[in-house]
């Protein structure tokens, strides 16, 4: 019986390792608390395209796959009604962020870039890093409205 | 004086905003729109109001509205084209209040 008893103690101190060791590989993006500044060299950024997807899939999916030489940071927690990821350095650009706001557009993420950022260059680079995955479609660029200043 | 759209409340424009009942009370009670910067840009751009082209779609919850004061720009957001109204543009006012926070009159139909 002593003997049992032993055994039993090792296995169950084997579990919560195990478990631990998943949870890491789901969530390998750390959040950040405050939206950087400055995100943008030109002080502005624009939607340069989207695609369909939870968030929670594209979270998974990003987990060691961010390509080399490019940081992440997630932001937006429970209660927030944004959820995003910043890539730094991808496709040699400062930055671009993946962006979704539940209650305006569930399961659609948009891609954000610098405004004078080379756009078709980064949806290319998104699209080969996420493959037949998700599929990414480029938006048309901001335009004047009617009540724009005359250049 | 602001580029002021001449036509009548009939023949203006329409923008929507997805949006829950107490900010559509709110914007109907005030005749305001109100606006920060957008979150997409990290609170780094200037606040603008934000708006959906067109009346709002069958189904979803939120308001259409008309306004006096054209859009500066129109740009892609994650439901769709929208407009914004920035700040500095001819006709959106700071809110006397609130800084990095601006308005626009509008009437909601």
């Amino acid at each position: 019986m002593p003997e049992f008893v032993a055994r039993f103690m090792v296995k169950a101190s084997a579990k919560p390792k195990r478990r631990v060791q998943k949870q890491r590989r789901i969530s390998p993006i750390k959040f950040a608390e405050a939206q950087p500044r400055n995100l943008w060299p030109s002080g502005r950024g624009t939607q340069i395209g989207h695609f369909h997807c939870r968030f929670v899939d594209l979270t998974r999916f990003l987990s060691g796959r961010i390509p080399k030489g490019t940081t992440a940071e997630r932001f937006g927690r429970l209660g927030d009604d944004f959820r995003e990821i910043v890539l730094y350095g991808f496709a040699g650009e400062t930055a671009v962020t993946l962006f979704t706001e539940p209650s305006q557009a569930r399961d659609v993420v948009a891609v954000v870039a610098d405004e004078r950022a080379d756009h078709e260059k980064l949806l290319q680079a998104l699209q080969s890093l996420f493959g037949a995955d998700f599929y990414v479609i480029a938006d048309p660029p901001e335009t004047p409205g009617p009540g724009a200043s005359p250049p | 004086m602001p580029p002021t759209d001449p036509r009548p409340v009939s023949h203006r424009p329409v923008y929507h905003r997805l949006a829950g009942a107490q900010e559509k009370s709110e914007v109907v009670r005030t005749g305001q729109l109100w606006g920060k910067s957008p979150r997409m840009n990290q609170g780094n751009a200037e606040p603008a109001v934000k708006a959906y082209l067109g009346p709002l779609p069958k189904g979803e919850t939120g308001y259409s509205f008309v306004t006096e004061i054209p859009p500066g720009r129109e740009r892609n957001f994650p439901a769709g084209r929208g407009a914004i109204w920035c700040e500095g543009d001819p006709g959106v006012q700071d809110h006397p209040e609130l800084s990095g926070v601006v308005l626009i009159a509008v009437e909601v139909v």
